[in-house]
């Protein structure tokens, strides 16, 4: 590789961190922020404007924190899992495309790649849970484990749905792929099942099980304190970033816009909303249970996904010229 | 069914997000509780200065927590030399100024004496027989 | 806990015993929840109790009559009203005191309200419990605030009133007060029940996690003691207002709240049947009410005649008996509480087994415990 490719890679090593920085920042100011006025509270306000500073002092107070390591607990995989969690978190990022050629690699199978990455994770929360020798965080892992796979397996066969039609697993021709319609009209039933799963995906409400406060204290991450909580967190800001990109860049038409000229400011606002809704349902759902979370995913999603794929194929071979 | 319910929460909640959010910014806007609300005790002073108490000692033995002492002046046994109010033990039932047959007790309506010290939650409403600035404190 | 025996499951591996609690945070309280599960299933359950223990029982042995009722706040501390109320109606029966007519309809209405404000924290345990962060937790916390507000108008106090005397009640409610009241519970506050409504029984995932989980029939229920809105919702019409009437209750028109199903959804429908109610008597209660006196004269050295009384009302989470007995003395010679929660709770043990962790939460919060009663 030449010094010059050397520098791009390095330049966008710190800009995605960057990036990961502002999203987390941003994103639990946000998630605060919205949350508190859907419960008819104001949410974090005096630290900084309306108290964005907030997540910086939190970070602070972070990693000043004493580093707790239970005496019963694994030392090396209760090190380790954080790390097991966050670098995949953090490398599945690589592949976004925020523009046209605008990215860290434009791989032409960038999909495989990201959900390639997230499909390491609950192996992480597996270690973390295991590493802790602790009751609540070994069923939180458990969970965890359990739901991230059996939810990885429609949201998959949804995103097949959109391979098929766009003909690529590259994200750039995928999201140009959408310049005339969105691929939300061409198959909202995926769309619909790619949505829940994706939320599974993240273990947000109401598929929060892993983490479910009222029942495993706070899950597989019972046991973390300061900064290794903090990565944990940083992961999970992650995910909930690159599923929001996944929804918008394969659904929602990434950056184009109807009648508007192509930009990048569309992805982010359309992954801003995602990321919103995520939020919404959060102040207002209840979590399911972890049985019928279970046949939710493979009574329901499954074979509604392998339909979706199937009429997607055949509408595909019909109608080349509208699929 | 099939989701109605979902969609209708969902209004709920937003329609809560946008309106006014309820809560008081305690610390820096105050509430003034209503005027019976039970807080810190005091003591009225007569037309002279004098405390209005007469040393009866009803407010003593109805007191369920034992939080008030009186010592009474040797030589004139209606009159208070020392009313000491150990708050850290007050549950604030309000039995004292209650009983009172002279009305000599009042709530304050200061809620704000948090303290670090134990010591700092016992305070004199009458010593050397003369009111402290602690029992002139006024009716807001 | 080593005392505790496991049962295991046949033709499973080793089962797992999984305290929940003390330090937990859905335990409503201090209570400790001993659990053998077998994966995600329980098997058996014991409670743990005693962490809030204050020896209630036993400090009302060495204070006078008046001072006792300071203690009885203390018992179910979401529950004031109704624990004052029926240590009064004791030691009025055992003394021969005649409470004024007015003073009766304003306990019945203070109790009616603080049975809706006793239903929203269990409304906002229970929903917090099954994981809706918070936000039903707090529209339900605002209008609590709301009726808050008036008991410290009425009695100087939000959340031990200490308000009701031997012989009546210690403060009048003056009329534009009741109209306040009245407006609130009649115009505003029915709006915000349909909200609690909407985001709890007619949620599909809320439905979906308490439809047909925790099945009890009336007779199962009875013979455990459990009493309350936990009974009324398996179809049992027992309700001590209608059964044996007291205070205004027989000049009241309300319907006792019930449901056939038995399930944990069914509970919450009573629950918030009965929050309604309330508020309708309330309103009732305030329409209806006479002028005059609040207090009877009582001598502060109250000394009951030697004997015991003991006396059932119904509180917002059941039956709720007192037992005063007097010596003659200025204070009692016994104060015993029957609290529905305790006879609630030991039904635990029947209840829980061959139901997931997650459903614990669900059963639990249809007997909405108080710790504060169950250890005094």
């Amino acid at each position: 590789m030449s010094a010059a490719m050397w520098i791009h890679a390095l330049l966008w090593l710190v800009g995605l961190l960057l990036l990961i920085a502002v999203v987390t920042v941003m994103g639990v100011w946000w998630e605060r922020k919205f949350i508190g006025h859907l419960q008819r509270r104001r949410g974090p306000l005096h630290h900084g404007f309306h108290g964005l500073l907030q997540l910086p002092a939190d970070m602070v107070k972070m990693i000043s924190k004493e580093d707790i390591v239970p005496d019963s607990a694994d030392p090396w995989l209760f090190q380790i899992g954080p790390l097991m969690v966050v670098v995949p978190a953090i490398a599945a990022m690589a592949a976004l495309m925020f523009a046209p050629g605008f990215g860290l690699l434009d791989m032409n199978h960038g999909l495989f790649y990201i959900f390639a990455f997230q499909t390491l994770l609950p192996l992480g929360f597996a270690v973390i849970g295991w590493s802790c020798a602790s009751k609540f965080t070994l069923i939180g892992a458990l969970r965890a484990a359990a739901q991230l796979i059996s939810y990885e397996i429609p949201m998959l066969l949804a995103a097949l749905g959109v391979v098929v039609a766009a003909g690529s697993m590259r994200l750039t021709d995928i999201i140009n792929a959408q310049a005339g319609v969105w691929y939300i009209f061409k198959e909202p039933l995926g769309f619909a099942i790619f949505g829940i799963a994706v939320l599974a995906e993240m273990n947000r409400t109401p598929f929060d099980l892993p983490e479910a406060e009222s029942e495993l204290v706070a899950g597989y991450q019972t046991e973390y304190s300061g900064m290794k909580f903090g990565f944990v967190q940083l992961a999970e800001y992650s995910v909930l970033f690159t599923g929001s990109y996944l929804v918008s860049a394969l659904f929602l038409g990434g950056w184009n816009m109807p009648f508007l000229p192509a930009s990048p400011l569309w992805l982010l606002l359309k992954i801003v909303a995602c990321m919103t809704m995520t939020m919404w349902f959060r102040g207002t759902f209840p979590r399911l249970r972890v049985d019928s979370l279970m046949s939710l995913s493979w009574k329901w999603l499954l074979p509604i996904a392998l339909v979706n794929i199937m009429a997607v194929a055949a509408l595909a071979l019909a109608l080349p010229g509208i699929y | 069914m099939f989701g109605s319910g979902l969609l209708k929460g969902l209004g709920i909640t937003l329609r809560h997000a946008l309106g006014r959010p309820v809560t008081e910014l305690y610390p820096f806007e105050h509430k003034n509780p209503p005027a019976n609300s039970r807080t810190f005790i005091a003591m009225h002073v007569n037309e002279e200065g004098a405390p209005a108490c007469r040393a009866c000692n009803t407010c003593i033995v109805g007191c369920p927590d034992r939080v008030l002492k009186l010592v009474k002046d040797p030589d004139d046994p209606k009159r208070a030399v020392e009313f000491v109010v150990n708050s850290g033990r007050c549950t604030y039932c309000g039995l004292c100024v209650e009983n009172c047959p002279f009305d000599a007790l009042y709530f304050t309506q200061d809620y704000e004496r948090a303290t670090r010290d134990k010591g700092a939650l016992i305070y004199h409403l009458i010593e050397d027989g003369a009111c402290t600035h602690e029992g002139e404190v006024d009716r807001p | 806990m080593v005392n505790f025996p496991r049962k295991g499951v046949e033709g499973s591996t080793e089962t797992m015993l999984l305290n929940v609690g003390p330090q937990h945070p859905s335990t409503h309280g201090v209570l400790h929840m001993m659990c053998e599960i077998s994966g995600e299933t329980i098997v058996s359950a014991k409670p743990v109790i005693g962490y809030l223990h204050r020896g209630i029982e036993k400090l009302a042995e060495s204070r006078t009559w008046q001072q006792d009722i300071v203690l009885t706040d203390r018992l179910d501390y979401v529950a004031q009203f109704s624990n004052e109320w029926a240590y009064c109606r004791a030691v009025e029966r055992l003394a021969g005191i005649e409470v004024p007519e007015r003073a009766e309809w304003l306990r019945t209405l203070l109790v009616e309200m603080n049975r809706i404000t006793s239903h929203l924290i269990w409304y906002a345990g229970v929903t917090m419990d099954i994981g809706a962060l918070g936000t039903p937790f707090i529209y339900a916390w605002v209008a609590r605030e709301r009726i808050f507000d008036f008991y410290e108008a009425v009695t100087g106090a939000r959340v031990m009133p200490n308000w009701m005397r031997l012989g009546g009640v210690h403060t009048d409610i003056d009329s534009a007060m009741l109209k306040e009241m009245r407006d609130f519970l009649e115009r505003d506050f029915p709006v915000e029940v349909d909200e609690y409504e909407a985001l709890l029984v007619g949620n599909e995932i809320v439905q979906s996690r308490m439809k047909g989980i925790g099945v009890f029939s009336a007779e199962q229920l009875v013979e455990w003691g459990v009493t309350g809105p936990a009974l009324r919702a398996s179809g049992s019409e027992r309700d001590l207002r209608k059964d044996v009437p007291y205070g205004v209750y027989d000049r009241l028109d309300f319907r006792v709240c019930t449901d056939d199903v038995g399930d944990s959804l069914a509970r919450c429908r009573v629950r918030l049947a009965e929050i309604r109610e309330s508020a309708r008597m309330c309103v009732q209660i305030i329409d209806g009410m006479p002028g005059g006196d609040v207090r009877a004269k009582v001598s502060r050295a109250l000394k009951p005649p030697v004997g015991d009384v003991c006396v059932r009302t119904e509180s917002p989470r059941g039956e709720l008996g007192v037992l005063v007995a007097s010596d003659g003395t200025t204070k009692p010679l016994r104060f015993r509480v029957r609290s529905p929660i305790f006879y609630n709770l030991s039904a635990m043990p029947h209840m829980l087994p061959n139901h997931l962790l997650a459903d614990m939460l669900v059963i639990f919060g249809g007997i909405d415990t108080s710790m504060g009663e169950i250890d005094r």
